[in-house]
């Protein structure tokens, strides 16, 4: 019984023996994700079916038989009868990038968009030299796109930008009269001072001043914009414009004061619930109404007005999402050291509630970029407009696929491009594991 | 003696107003109201001296005169000669017609696209992506543009489908034709016997329900599982082809059939509106699908395993544990997604798509030039649909949250707060109670009501905005079809039916007929002869004219009420008809959720009710069907509910349903 033998026992360690070849390497790659079942294998055999069907004739139409020098479309289908007639976005090229602006007047809109990716750098990178010297250039950069593109005098421009330095002004002298609370008094009252300015004094400072030394550019008038250029201005407008507005309505819904609440609540849960169509709308036929008597707002800076309006409501909300993802005790800590409103939104809640809602400012801007095209329902001319107006010039009439190619190009790698850049900020900015 | 010092008596500052955080809040809301008190009146004064200058007045009347346009799609019936009223309504069913088709396909494709973004198969979650990517960061105008433009400018023209060697032909057994004017597919024809084959697909559907209930019980107290999936499909589509068939096929289809230049019979789906739901479908399908995939991946993994580790099958774990946890974060930006579908379908203006855009805040808005109202009328008509969905999300969250044993009505009034003595079911719901909260008892009588809301709502809807928006023009032009007054006295002497025969059948018939059943409709048969008697009493006989006839038409109107249209209404009997309508609608998403807010639904309305009854809203005008479910059921429901509420639990209606625990 004892000395019965126990049959086996392994007197070392069996040598590692390699995965069966099925399982590694390109077979295995294969096996794994492309054929793991009969379901998956019939799935992949149509998908490659269908890639092989589409692709090579795609790129048969817009490379092999493209035709890129036509003036009309017969002349486009006889050189090839199967192929993309990209002539017409040659022949048009131009208008597609700046609707009907004066041609020797482009140099304008160029060098706004050159100092926009100047005035973007400082904005969007830190570690870059001079970087507070750059910022003050980039919150000045509005002003000066402005006068670039409407041209006009420069001295109404600079009694404009004036506007914000009496603001500032008061700001400062207030809070320094009103200790403690200053800032909401100073910040009321600034805005108050602004407005006064605005409707009071800009006109005859600016007369005077250009009476005396005449500088300016030729003005342009707005329905000659149009094109990208177009998309672009109501674009960035909005987008600026709107966070800062979307901060204030974010802090006033979460306020404890119920007035100020119920006004952001009903702003908010309003302009959220109607379309932005009805919003352009009103910008066309109603808002004049509300504006004293014989005074004719352009019609672009109505549209920016209530896109504005309309993107600060869903910024609005995305900060709050913000606000409220962070935790209690983050106000807690800020009131615990003795910091007022203001600092303690400003140093403390602020950093990281707009950390937080990164991703989704992005994605609120990207809705913005994409709902620009809107404005064709008012009679702009941005470049979905310009499709239509081409697309009815008896020469290059027939053409479908080419303009929405193009036009999808175009804000495809904006928004994409934006979207990849929400997740590189993101990335930079995860500190916190 | 103890000596007190009394503190110093602190006099009030004006400083204080802002350093003192006693004072501050109030005096900053007090400074705040003034300025938007300022702001606003600067507005209006601006609004009223603008439109001063303009000669303009601001006022809805303009909505009961005839809009005279056309609109291609109209579920239900429109001629150029109805008011703007109706047009409006049209263009508003229209809308919702694209945003819920729109809805359920955009569901449809986002479930399949989030689903196979995260499968096995890597072509297939590659493919995915790319569709995502590449459609959410086009703008949807782009894409409705172009797909109007391939289905106008490639699909084959209907005449194409013509002759022996047609260039193009119909799809599906000869059933469905996509022509560039859009696509017809067959349309049913409900033959006689037809409603026993809708009432057996009812019967078959309420007897799942009830048979899945029954099988969860049986399980529950057995073990044992039953084929529940093929019995509940046997139970909803077997029965009602079984019926089908007995009853001798009653339903039969209408085939599109190529006739003259055009398709005749079918469904005609307009090229407009099938490019605007497919764009809109697709463009939303993304983002939906992007929803379903963080839902699904929001789970954590060890949910999964733990099915695994329970013996669960994939398919089990999937559908018993998995989605359940995924839904509950799926469905609300899926309902915002929805929200968006329906605000983007405005864009149908674009491809001319009569929608409320296209009607009320188009063609109306040119020729009226009513821009503050129609304005208004659209905001509020969007509004209203947004307002309603997130109440629908919001009741959800509370539904679908975690239940903890805190109150669900939460801070607030609530009336439920009355009864905060009693006990039973009542108190379980109102507490939330997880294992309380699937008592059958109270969600049978839900339903009850739910049902009885829906029938409330579509027919208060009806009766304030279709039926109701009837000009008075409408009323003359009617009278004045008659030809004479002979004609209406023989007409109110031998019943209207003889009328018809005494004028010119060939030409007349049709016409007669019609204007007899708009009268019989809309007065009663009495009423009529009274009037009209009184009328030729009074000695306006002889040669009729026209201007006669109008007279007529006249003393009508004032002795019957003529149902007039809701922008004729005082300002009053307005706001009473739209408080019954926003409190029904409450009552009847709550209802739906199983909040227990419904209670303070119902109790509004009820206080409506009386209210809008001592506006005078006549009740007594409406039809008698509407009027016995609006009054006599409405009175009694809205008893019952709060009734049933005080008493609790003990009347227990729905025994039957009862929880059996052994």
């Amino acid at each position: 019984m004892s000395d019965k033998q126990i049959a086996f026992v392994a007197s070392g360690q069996i040598p590692e023996s390699p995965p069966p070849p099925s399982t590694t390497g390109v077979i295995g790659w294969l096996r794994e994700n492309l054929f793991s079942s009969i379901t998956n294998s019939i799935l992949t055999i149509l998908a490659i079916g269908l890639i092989v069907l589409m692709i090579p004739g795609i790129i048969q139409w817009a490379f092999v038989d493209g035709v890129w020098i036509a003036s009309s479309l017969k002349e486009c289908r006889e050189i090839n009868a199967h192929g993309a007639c990209w002539a017409v976005i040659v022949e048009r090229f131009d208008q597609f990038i700046y609707g009907f602006y004066p041609s020797d007047e482009r140099w304008r809109p160029n060098l706004a968009f050159i100092l926009l990716l100047v005035a973007l750098v400082p904005a969007l990178f830190d570690n870059v030299p001079y970087r507070g010297a750059g910022l003050m250039f980039s919150a000045s950069y509005p002003i000066i796109a402005y006068w670039l593109i409407w041209g006009g005098s420069f001295w109404g421009i600079v009694a404009f930008a004036a506007a914000f330095v009496v603001a500032y002004g008061v700001f400062q002298a207030v809070s320094k009269i009103f200790e403690g609370e200053g800032a909401t008094i100073g910040l009321i009252l600034g805005l108050v001072a602004a407005v006064v300015w605005m409707l009071v004094a800009i006109d005859p400072v600016a007369d005077t001043i250009h009476d005396a030394i005449p500088l300016g550019l030729e003005p342009v008038a707005s329905n000659k914009l149009g094109g990208f250029l177009l998309a672009t201005i109501i674009g960035i407008a909005g987008i600026v414009l709107s966070l800062p507005i979307g901060i204030v309505l974010a802090l006033g819904r979460r306020s404890s004061m119920p007035y100020i609440q119920t006004v952001c609540i009903v702003f908010i849960e309003f302009i959220r619930g109607v379309p932005l169509i009805t919003l352009l709308f009103v910008a066309n036929v109603v808002l004049n109404y509300f504006f004293p008597p014989g005074s004719n707002l352009d019609l672009i800076l109505r549209v920016v007005i209530m896109v504005t309006l309309f993107s600060s409501a869903y910024m609005a909300e995305v900060i709050r999402g913000g606000l409220a993802a962070l935790p209690q005790g983050q106000y807690e800590a800020a009131d615990s050291l003795g910091l007022d409103y203001w600092k303690s939104m400003r140093l403390i809640i602020m950093p990281q509630a707009l950390k937080i809602s990164i991703p989704n400012i992005v994605s609120s801007f990207i809705g913005l970029f994409k709902d620009t095209t809107l404005v064709v329902v008012i009679g702009l001319l941005d470049p979905v407009g310009l499709i239509g107006t081409t697309r009815a010039d008896s020469a290059w009439n027939g053409i479908i696929w080419e303009f929405y190619v193009f036009v999808g190009l175009f804000f495809f790698v904006v928004c994409f491009g934006m979207s990849r850049y929400s997740m590189y900020l993101e990335r930079k900015l995860k500190t916190d594991r | 003696m103890s000596v007190t010092t009394v503190p110093p008596k602190e006099s009030f500052r004006i400083d204080m107003l802002w350093n003192d955080s006693r004072y501050r809040s109030s005096f900053l809301q007090i400074v705040a109201l003034f300025v938007t008190l300022i702001v606003v009146l600067y507005l209006i004064n601006n609004v009223s001296q603008n439109l001063a200058a303009l000669g303009k007045e601001l006022g809805f009347s303009f909505m009961t005169t005839p809009a005279s346009y056309d609109i291609n799609q109209r579920p239900i019936e429109y001629t150029s000669r109805d008011s703007h009223a109706r047009a409006s309504v049209i263009g508003m069913m229209n809308t919702l017609i694209v945003a819920v088709l729109g809805c359920l396909l955009a569901t449809v494709i986002g479930v399949l696209a989030g689903v196979a973004r995260l499968s096995k198969n890597w072509i297939i979650r590659q493919l995915m992506t790319v569709y995502i990517e590449v459609v959410r960061n086009i703008p949807v105008l782009i894409q409705i543009l172009l797909v109007a433009a391939v289905i106008n400018e490639t699909l084959p023209k209907p005449a194409d489908f013509r002759g022996e060697d047609a260039v193009a032909s119909m799809w599906f057994w000869e059933s469905v034709a996509a022509t560039n004017r859009g696509v017809y597919i067959p349309a049913p024809i409900l033959g006689e016997g037809s409603f026993l084959v809708i009432a057996a697909l009812i019967i078959g559907i309420i007897a799942a329900v009830v048979f899945g209930r029954w099988a969860v019980r049986r399980q529950q107290m057995t073990g044992e599982i039953l084929p529940v999936f093929p019995i509940k499909l046997a139970l909803i589509f077997l029965t009602p082809i079984l019926v089908y068939f007995i009853a001798g096929q009653p339903i039969g289809l209408d085939y599109p059939a190529l006739k003259g230049f055009n398709f005749q019979g079918g469904v005609h789906l307009r090229d407009s509106y099938v490019a605007l739901t497919l764009a809109l479908a697709i463009y939303t399908g993304a983002f939906i699908a992007e929803n379903v995939r963080a839902g699904i991946q929001a789970v954590s993994k060890g949910q999964t395993e733990a099915a695994y580790a329970l013996g669960l099958q994939p398919g089990r774990t999937m559908s018993l544990v998995i989605l359940p946890q995924a839904l509950r974060i799926i469905i609300p930006p899926m309902i915002s997604q929805y929200l968006n579908l329906t605000k983007n379908s405005s864009l149908a203006l674009l491809v001319g798509y009569m929608d409320a855009t296209g009607t009320l805040g188009g063609i109306t808005l040119n020729q009226t030039g009513k821009e503050f109202e129609t304005i208004f009328l659209l905001m509020a008509f969007y509004l209203s649909v947004s307002l309603s969905i997130s109440a629908v999300m919001n009741l959800y969250n509370e539904n679908a949250k975690l239940v903890e044993r805190t109150s669900v009505v939460g801070g607030g009034f609530s009336f439920l707060n009355f009864f905060d003595g009693m006990n039973g079911q009542w108190e379980m719901l109102k507490k939330g109670d997880a294992q309380m909260r699937p008592t059958y008892g109270i969600r049978g009588i839900l339903n009850l009501f739910v049902l009885f809301y829906l029938i409330t709502w579509v027919l208060v809807l009806n009766f304030v905005f279709v039926e109701a928006a009837i000009t008075v023009q409408d009323y003359a032009g009617i009278l004045t079809k008659f030809g004479s007054l002979d004609t209406i006295k023989l007409a109110l002497s031998d019943g209207l039916t003889q009328a018809f025969t005494a004028l010119d059948p060939a030409k007349n018939a049709d016409k007669g007929a019609e204007a007899a059943q708009t009268l019989l409709t809309r007065f009663s048969e009495t009423d009529v002869r009274t009037v009209m008697q009184q009328y030729i009493d009074s000695g306006a006989d002889g040669d009729v004219t026209q201007g006669t006839a109008l007279a007529a038409a006249g003393a009508v109107q004032d002795q019957i009420y003529l149902r007039d249209s809701y922008f004729r209404w005082s300002v009053f009997t307005q706001i009473a008809a739209l408080g019954m309508l926003i409190t029904a609608f409450g009552a009847l998403i709550t209802c739906i959720f199983k909040s227990p807010r419904f209670v303070d639904m119902a109790f509004l309305e009820l206080i409506v009710f009386v209210l809008a009854v001592l506006a005078g809203f006549q009740f007594s005008l409406i039809s008698p069907f509407s009027a016995v479910m609006i009054i006599g059921g409405g009175l009694i429901i809205r008893v019952a509910i709060i009734g049933y509420t005080i008493f609790g639990a003990q009347p227990n209606l729905t025994f039957f349903n009862r929880e059996r625990r052994a």
